[in-house]
């Protein structure tokens, strides 16, 4: 590894070999017994590092343990009022209930297109098939 | 250093999957053994992402009662349990900060140390006002893909799946954040060296 992607690991993921990933961690590890600048890099990047330590204030267990209770009494009021169902686009029950709410509905849907545009009673349908095609000829005999 | 971990944690995959169809069944009592394993590191999360208890106490909340009502949802194959927590953790953060907001972070007001004198206290505390504005600042992926990284102790793969990025999206994030940082608190070594 050379001092340029040294330093962007470094960059990265800080001065700390713990955090580098495996692949690059062994020759970041051999590069620094032997390159006086790759130390006083990794040096730079763990002055960062005790930094960000200081956002990391351990959360006291009595707080965890008031907010862990509220959340379970509130879950557990969600129980008592029944099973909230909410449909799951993997689960196969849901799709087999929408795909036989669908084929209820497609079908409804073309019976009721069937009785209200229902068989036509024969006369008229050939004299509406006359009156189309032949239609200016009966009114020139006329 | 990162933060300790949750001694009732440390359960594998395996409970967690069993614990988890558990829940999707209804079962309360699974859910509350979840809650206890996971609510810890979670709240941690939300805090280091939101810098303010307030806000972090909700979103580690709403996590919880998301999984559930949605744990039917989770499947081995999507991955851990905890990756997908962090997942729902991350995008309720990332959901707030687009919200307006004042700037005022609460999260290092009990970080005091009992065993340092006022002044090199007020220092410490100055400093540490500094460097949780910095990170507030800092856009929302970047700061997630550092919270992740290097307070959640997550491989940079796990960190990556959570936020649903390639590792070489989420190395650029950590530069962009690291550089960032690292340009705003340029004269923190000097301080660092006083106050330490």
């Amino acid at each position: 590894m050379k001092v340029e992607a040294f330093r962007r690991l470094l960059d990265a993921y800080g001065g700390d070999p713990k955090r580098w990933p495996g692949k690059r961690r062994q020759a970041a590890l051999a590069l620094l017994e032997i390159s006086a600048e790759a130390r006083e890099a990794q040096a730079e990047a763990c002055t960062l590092d005790c930094a960000l330590d200081r956002l990391a204030p351990p959360v006291e267990s009595r707080r965890v343990a008031r907010l862990l209770s509220t959340v379970i009494e509130e879950t557990r009021a969600i129980a008592s009022s029944g099973p909230i169902i909410i449909p799951d686009p993997i689960d196969p029950w849901w799709w087999r209930s929408a795909a036989i709410l669908g084929a209820a509905a497609c079908l409804g849907f073309l019976i009721g297109f069937t009785v209200l545009n229902g068989p036509v009673p024969v006369q008229t349908a050939r004299v509406d098939v006359f009156n189309l095609g032949m239609g200016p000829l009966v009114r020139l005999e006329q | 250093m990162p933060a300790s971990v949750d001694p009732e944690e440390g359960s594998g995959a395996e409970d967690d999957e069993a614990l988890m169809r558990r829940v999707a069944a209804g079962d309360h009592p699974a859910f509350q053994a979840l809650a206890r394993r996971h609510f810890h590191r979670t709240l941690l999360l939300a805090e280091r992402m939101m810098g303010r208890r307030v806000d972090a106490e909700e979103i580690a909340q709403e996590t919880f009662l998301r999984i559930w009502q949605h744990a039917g949802r989770w499947r081995p194959s999507l991955g851990k349990l905890n990756t997908w927590l962090y997942r729902v953790t991350v995008n309720l953060c990332l959901d707030r900060l687009r919200r307006p907001r004042d700037l005022h972070l609460d999260l290092m007001e009990d970080a005091e140390d009992p065993g340092v004198d006022t002044e090199r206290q007020v220092a410490a505390q100055e400093m540490s006002r500094r460097v949780a504005a910095a990170v507030a600042e800092l856009p929302g992926r970047q700061r997630a893909a550092l919270v992740l990284c290097y307070h959640q102790e997550l491989t940079n793969a796990e960190a990556a799946e959570v936020l649903a990025i390639s590792v070489w999206a989420l190395e650029a994030l950590l530069v962009r954040a690291r550089r960032t940082l690292r340009s705003k608190l340029k004269t923190l070594g000097e301080d660092l060296g006083e106050t330490r």
